[in-house]
């Protein structure tokens, strides 16, 4: 059947209308995580970055703008490498570390919270000992030890990293599992006769799990934070892998003679936290409404 | 009716409209919208309107209390003045002399971390600076004595969540004259009370009036109370003035069709005296000497200290009747259905559930029916898809099957198929309840209990589900186990009533004998307590 | 009673952290030798290692003992500093207790007046700015905040030192990182509070009252919007001392954050199993107090219950 063409442009620019409409952070923090989102995965498909590329000749140039050349926009280290590669490459690592592990502590955190909430009992008081010791002691420090004992490899690295947090799903989940269990429609579908994992599945994840990704987006911002701290510090993602922090790591050395070295990923960490805290912020209100 | 200011006004609203402005995508609102009307001196003027209908916006804007981003234009004249143009200084001034007010919640307009003697004392030394703390004590305990607060020394040091509603509401009461005004504002003073104790607060509010050549301006969705005390009344709608006058003259003739609903909605029929018939259906579902109690503190069932939710509790339902359980708060009617459904087993005694006798071969079944309707159901669901998902747990693979029994059943309880595609977010409250009694019958049950089913909706909705329960029992034969606070619900609709208090069963009788006087005191109470059930009062309270 | 259920709580947590850390340390093998290489150090220098540092007997034992030392304070030997490790974490605890004191206020300084104003102007232009200050200074890591006033003060206008200790101007750029970052939230919280307290019936009837503004906002609005902020300190405490251990690296500070990350470096793990359980015990204890005071600050808790 043909569409009437003024009704589906009415109905695309309905779509980009109302993403026009959005306040002014919200779009420029959409557009920079889709930037990031786009360099990151598909670029590097199609162009060898050669991060890496040592060029003893071209040591120190500074950016355009400040007497450097197209050739470098950023301006290179001083090994001579690209700054724009490597801050590429450092983005790329460094959000997929924190996509990952982001997910990783949600599902742990949400599966225990519900857990615990469903059983109750002893399994619960376990839980929420384990939460408030958790609570007791700052990740950071958690994950500075981790390292110091087992060393300072990326699996572990990740699996740290995917801990952190958990604890906040698991408060949540389990505290809104309690809630739609003692009143509300969970005790109506068991009057009804439904079993439990038919609730829980199609019933109390769903309406949980707009809160659970408010909580998501509130935590991505730390994750990249912990992640290019503890890389900063030399604990973290180690060479020759890139990431944002040790970048800056290195950057801090050369703060006198080539400072665009470190402010690069400087200002990479601070945009993507930016503009996640906003959209998330974002995300927060339009629930809230609905 | 009077029109203009004459010299006994004591408080003229002119042309009242309060917005919302529109905030993060939401378009502003007009919540109040051109309201006029006209307070005299010993005036005892009744506010009336459903819930959303701007009563409580008008006459916080009378104290210009109005939260932020809500803004009033118009005029508000008292005593002649315009005080929607007092400064800061002045409104101040003119709160603590003019005017009191006294909110609906009575936990929640007290400071919680403060004592009751700290929050008088403050507003005391306002009215008498220089005076020094044992006087100022000393007039705190006069002023609780003057709202019957019993022990009114020790109730100085307490905190208000340590004192039941009906007393911080006289507490309340106590602060709002303070500073002998002339005008006493109630915002629903009674709503969150018990109904017994609505009755003494509202007799507190009649005798203040009379002791302080005071007027009240009492803000209300509930008909029964004004129509006994009030002297003129005006019914509110969707933030428009539907119409006003004095109390008689709207009682007995209502020109509005929505006031003659409204006044219709709120009238209470006694059942007509019945002899006491032998009831002869089948049984389903008996009470037999159940006990149970819940033990609270830290120590379990250890500590010893319970709060007794049956004792020795015993009644029955039988095929096809309406059952009534009523009782106030913790009065353990809830804990009875929870019971009866099997959410909850009682310490001692039994729950008996006898063989169907519509359907042989298994035993009665049971659904519930909650207290908040929305809350009952998933959020995220559409309601046709919640509905075809019970048929689908229940062994129903047909789907055209399952769709003529959906449609039968929302034809039952009387509700459109068109809610099949909303969610449940989107139905009104009323439509919600009706879709919850549907997806409770789909499975066929013998008996339909039914928790406070009538909390969360208006009035003029209140009486199509009781219309829609009848219409069920007619129907399709079912039993319905009612559980309610309120007895107007009773009279409508049950055959039978149940009293309960604390756990025990006062009294277990037919409907049509609760008028006859020889009741057991409790339930007599209750009935006293129903606001315009009681004789229309020869004496008119005087100002 | 509650009371001591809440410091039940508080040991079983403390022991609990004691005993992850022990098991940590135990699961990567020897201990000694990660530290020795077998092949450079003789074998009896290696035992006697391990009696110096109690890594000798079966795990139970260990353990036994492991807590036995600390009951006693006894923490082992650092080998980065060849001394024993409570005195090496001892003599950095100063610097960083300047260092968090200073944040502190400058995080109190800025948080309460901004977060108070925000609070009584939700909604408009002066809330949504301090609403974006704090979204702001909340994505800021405290390095990048850190190494930019080096960038700024430092290099370019030479007017801080950015590097060690000595002064109080080398106490100014640290403070001002870590207190700046955290005044972030900690406005957020103070906003909330405010907002939401201001939002009760009982100051709606306070005013109608006709009681002040001023009065109204001391002895009503404040009381209750100190309960969330109160809960939220333990919180607070432990995110700066994480914090430091960054700052403290960045601006070469030198207390027990950098000590953390130098003992990393050295797997110096008598010192980081000393600063680990100090900070834990700090947050327990702080906990438990928060806990205390919430019952008394909130009648309807603890000891307020009819």
């Amino acid at each position: 059947m043909a569409q009437d063409p003024s009704s589906e442009n009415a109905a695309r620019s309905g779509a980009l209308g109302s993403f026009l409409r959005l306040p002014a952070g919200v779009i420029l923090s959409f557009l920079w995580v889709g930037a990031c989102l786009s360099l990151v995965l598909i670029l590097p498909l199609g162009v060898d970055l050669n991060a890496n590329a040592i060029d003893l000749l071209a040591r120190l140039k500074p950016p355009v703008g400040f007497g450097g050349e197209w050739a470098h926009p950023l301006g290179t280290d001083d090994l001579g490498r690209d700054v724009l590669a490597r801050l590429i490459e450092s983005l790329r690592t460094s959000l997929v570390i924190a996509l990952g592990a982001t997910i990783m502590s949600a599902v742990l955190g949400t599966l225990v919270g519900i857990t615990a909430a469903h059983f109750g009992g002893w399994i619960d008081q376990v839980v929420v000992a384990a939460v408030d010791t958790q609570v007791s002691v700052p990740f950071v420090i958690v994950s500075l030890t981790l390292t110091a004992i087992f060393g300072t490899s990326l699996v572990l690295f990740v699996i740290v990293l995917g801990l952190f947090g958990w604890e906040r799903y698991a408060r949540l989940a389990r505290a809104m599992t309690l809630a739609s269990r003692g009143r509300g429609y969970v005790l109506a579908m068991r009057t009804l006769g439904f079993p439990w994992p038919r609730i829980y599945l199609r019933h109390v994840l769903p309406n949980i799990a707009s809160s659970l990704l408010v909580t998501a987006t509130v935590t991505f911002p730390e994750v990249i934070l912990l992640e290019t701290s503890l890389s900063f510090l030399g604990v973290g993602i180690q060479p020759p892998m890139n990431s944002l922090g040790n970048m800056l790591g290195f950057g801090r050395s050369y703060l006198l003679t080539g400072w665009w070295i470190a402010v690069a990923p400087g200002a990479a960490i601070f945009l993507c936290a930016l503009s996640v805290s906003i959209i998330g912020d974002w995300a927060r209100s339009v629930i809230g409404r609905l | 009716m009077a029109s203009g200011t004459g010299p006994t006004a004591l408080c003229t609203v002119e042309n009242l409209s309060v917005r919302l402005a529109g905030a993060d995508g939401r378009p502003p609102r007009t919540l109040v919208d051109g309201v006029s009307l006209r307070i005299e001196a010993g005036d005892y003027f009744a506010l009336v309107g459903e819930s959303g209908s701007g009563k409580s916006v008008t006459c916080h804007s009378i104290m210009r209390l109005l939260p932020q981003g809500l803004t009033a234009s118009g005029r508000i004249l008292f005593e002649g003045r315009d005080i929607l143009g007092y400064r800061p200084a002045e409104m101040a001034a003119f709160r603590r002399a003019k005017v009191g007010m006294v909110f609906q919640d009575p936990f929640g307009a007290l400071n919680p971390v403060r004592t009751i003697g700290e929050q008088m004392l403050e507003t005391l030394r306002l009215h008498h600076p220089g005076e020094g703390p044992e006087q100022l004590r000393n007039r705190a305990i006069e002023a609780l004595r003057k709202v019957h607060v019993s022990e009114p020394g020790a109730r100085l040091g307490v905190y208000p969540h340590q004192l039941s509603g009906g007393l911080n509401q006289r507490i309340m009461i106590a602060l709002a004259l303070m500073g002998a005004p002339k005008l006493l504002i109630a915002d629903e003073p009674t709503t969150a009370l018990d109904m017994s104790v609505q009755a003494e607060v509202l007799d507190l509010i009649d005798e203040v009036r009379r002791e302080n050549d005071l007027s009240v301006l009492l803000v209300t969705h509930d008909l029964g109370i004004v129509r006994d005390r009030a002297t003129k009344i005006a019914v509110l709608r969707n933030g428009r003035m539907v119409e006003q006058g004095s109390k008689d003259a709207l009682v007995r003739a209502p020109q509005e069709e929505y006031s003659r609903a409204l006044f219709a909605a709120s009238e209470i029929t006694f059942p007509e005296r019945a002899e006491a018939r032998a009831r002869t259906a089948p049984r389903c579902l008996s009470f037999e000497g159940v006990n149970k109690t819940y033990f609270i503190g830290r120590g379990g069932r250890r500590s010893g200290v319970g709060i007794a939710a049956a004792k020795d509790l015993s009644f029955e339902v039988r095929q096809g009747e309406i059952v009534a359980l009523i009782g106030e708060s913790g009065s353990g009617k809830t804990t009875a259905a929870k019971m009866a459904m099997g959410l909850e087993t009682p310490d001692s005694g039994r729950v008996v559930v006898h063989p169907s006798s519509r359907a042989p071969g298994r035993t009665t079944s049971m659904q519930m029916v909650f207290q908040n309707p929305r809350d009952s159901l998933d959020p995220l669901m559409r309601v046709g898809d919640q509905l075809h998902e019970v048929l689908r747990v229940h062994g129903w693979r047909d789907g055209a099957a399952r769709i003529a029994r959906i449609a039968t059943v929302l034809e039952d309880v009387g509700i459109a198929p068109t809610v099949l595609d909303r969610r449940p977010t989107y139905l009104s409250g009323g439509e919600a309840q009706r879709v919850v009694i549907a997806r409770a019958l789909l499975l066929e049950p013998d008996v339909l209990i039914a928790d406070e089913p009538l909390s969360a909706v208006d009035v003029q909705i209140q009486k199509h589900i009781l219309a829609c329960m009848m219409r069920l029992r007619e129907r399709l034969g079912i039993a319905i186990l009612l559980i309610t606070h309120d007895l107007r619900v009773v009279f409508e609709i049950a055959d039978h009533v149940v009293v309960m208090r604390h756990g025990r069963v006062i009294e277990d009788i037919p409907v049509g004998l609760l008028g006859d006087g020889a009741r057991a005191p409790y339930t007599q109470l209750l009935i006293d307590a129903l606001p315009g059930a009681a004789p229309a009062r020869t004496e008119e309270v005087q100002p | 009673m509650m009371l001591l259920g809440r410091i039940l709580r508080a040991v079983f947590s403390l022991w609990a952290i004691v005993t992850l850390v022990f098991v940590a340390l135990r699961a990567t093998g020897d201990p000694i030798l990660a530290i020795f290489d077998p092949d450079d150090t003789t074998a009896e220098a290696i035992q006697s290692y391990r009696e110096i540092w109690g890594y000798t007997g079966t795990t139970l034992e260990q353990y036994i003992r492991y807590v036995g030392n600390l009951a006693a304070g006894e923490f082992g030997f650092s080998t980065m500093g060849n001394r024993p490790a409570a005195v090496v974490v001892m003599e950095r605890v100063w610097p960083t207790v300047q260092l968090v004191g200073a944040s502190t206020f400058i995080m109190f300084a800025i948080g309460i007046p901004v977060g108070t104003l925000a609070a009584m102007k939700v909604g408009t232009r002066i809330d949504r700015a301090v609403m974006a200050f704090s979204t702001v200074g909340f994505a800021l890591p405290s390095f990048v905040l850190g190494l930019g006033l080096i960038l700024l003060l430092s290099v370019n206008l030479r007017l801080l030192p950015g590097n060690g200790t000595g002064t109080i101007l080398h106490l100014i750029m640290p403070a001002l990182t870590l207190g700046i970052t955290k005044a972030a939230i900690f406005t957020r919280f103070v906003r909330s509070s405010l907002a939401d307290a201001l939002r009760l019936q009982c100051i709606t009837a306070a005013r109608a009252r006709g009681l002040g503004e001023g009065q109204i906002f001391l002895r009503h609005v404040v009381p209750n919007a100190l309960l969330p902020l109160v809960t939220i300190t333990p919180l607070l405490v432990g995110a700066m001392v994480a914090a430091a251990a960054v700052v403290e690296s960045v601006f070469g500070w030198p207390g027990l954050g950098r000590l953390i990350v130098e003992s990393v470096a050295n797997r110096d793990l008598a010192v980081l199993q000393m600063i680990v359980m100090m900070v834990a015990a700090l947050m327990i204890t702080t906990n438990l107090i928060v806990d205390l005071t919430y019952s008394t600050l909130d009648p309807r808790t603890g000891a307020g219950r009819s």
